[in-house]
C-alpha cells in the first residue's frame, strides 16, 4: 500500500492507494500517531484508490478518531468506493466517521 | 492448499489465493478474500500467536452448491463467546469475525477450536460451471 502524506497548516491530507493489510495498518498508524503527537488533529484520508482494507486497517482508523476527538479534532474520510464503502457500510463504521464522496 | 508460518510468508501467496478464487467464482471472489484474509489473520496472530515454527494451511474446494474454505492453524484453539450483535462500534480490534460472518453463509470451528470452516453457496447464475474450476 502506497501511503502519501501532504501537511498544511491546519490539518493532514493521507492518500492511501492499494490494498490494506495488517502489515500496511501498522505503518499508517506509526505514521498518523506522530502527527497527532506534533499537535494536529484534523485528518483528511483519501481512499479513492483503495480496493481493499481489513479489520486491523478498520481499527487504525477508529484508532485515531478516538484520539482526536477528545482534542476537537476529526477524521474525515474521502472517495470510499466498490467494497471499500461496503466495508465501512455493514460494520456501521459510516457512523464514527464524516464521509464525503 | 497454501501452507505457510508467518504474515510475511502468506503476503506472497495471497495475490495466488485471489487468483483461484476469481477461477473458482469470480462474482464471489473479493468477498471471500476478505472472509480468508481475516480468518488468516487470527490463525497467525490468535491461533499460532505469531510463532513461526507453526503453520497455517488453507484448503479450498470447490462444490457445484458451494466454496467450502478451511482455515487450520497449529495453536491450542479458539473459544468464540462473541456475537455478531456484540460488534462495538468503537473497538478498535475484534471485527475480523464479524466481516467473516457478514461474507459467508455459515461457518464453523472444530472441536479443538483451532480449524475455522467457512462455506459460500454459489450462484449459477453467474459463477462458472464446475467442470471450469481449477483443481486443487
Amino acid at each position: 500500500m502506497e501511503i502519501t502524506t501532504n501537511v498544511n497548516e491546519k490539518e493532514v491530507i493521507v492518500t492511501l492507494a492499494g490494498s490494506m493489510y495488517v502489515e500496511d495498518a501498522a505503518v499508517l498508524r506509526e505514521k498518523l500517531m506522530g502527527f497527532i503527537e506534533s499537535g494536529y488533529k484534523q485528518f483528511i484520508i483519501n481512499l479513492h484508490n483503495v480496493d481493499y482494507i481489513d479489520s486491523s486497517g478498520l481499527g487504525v482508523l477508529v484508532a485515531i478518531q478516538k484520539k482526536v476527538l477528545p482534542k476537537e479534532g476529526h477524521v474525515t474520510l474521502t472517495g470510499a468506493k466498490g467494497v471499500v464503502k461496503e466495508l465501512f457500510e455493514l460494520t456501521r463504521l459510516n457512523k464514527v466517521f464524516t464521509m464525503q464522496p | 492448499m497454501y501452507s505457510f508460518s508467518s504474515l510475511a510468508e502468506f503476503a506472497i501467496l495471497r495475490d495466488s489465493i485471489k487468483r483461484e478464487l476469481v477461477q473458482t467464482c469470480e462474482e464471489d471472489a473479493l468477498r471471500l478474500f476478505i472472509a480468508i484474509n481475516e480468518g488468516v489473520n487470527n490463525a497467525i496472530f490468535h491461533g499460532n500467536k505469531e510463532d513461526n515454527t507453526k503453520k497455517v494451511q488453507i484448503i479450498i474446494e470447490r462444490s457445484p452448491e458451494d466454496v467450502q474454505i478451511i482455515i487450520r492453524d497449529e495453536g491450542d484453539g479458539f473459544v468464540n463467546t462473541k456475537k455478531s450483535a456484540d460488534m462495538e462500534l468503537w473497538d478498535e480490534n475484534g471485527r475480523g469475525l464479524d466481516l467473516i460472518g457478514l461474507y459467508v453463509d455459515s461457518c464453523w470451528w472444530n472441536t479443538k477450536g483451532n480449524e475455522i470452516t467457512l462455506v459460500k453457496k454459489i450462484n449459477p447464475t453467474y459463477c462458472k460451471p464446475f467442470g471450469t474450476c481449477t483443481s486443487i
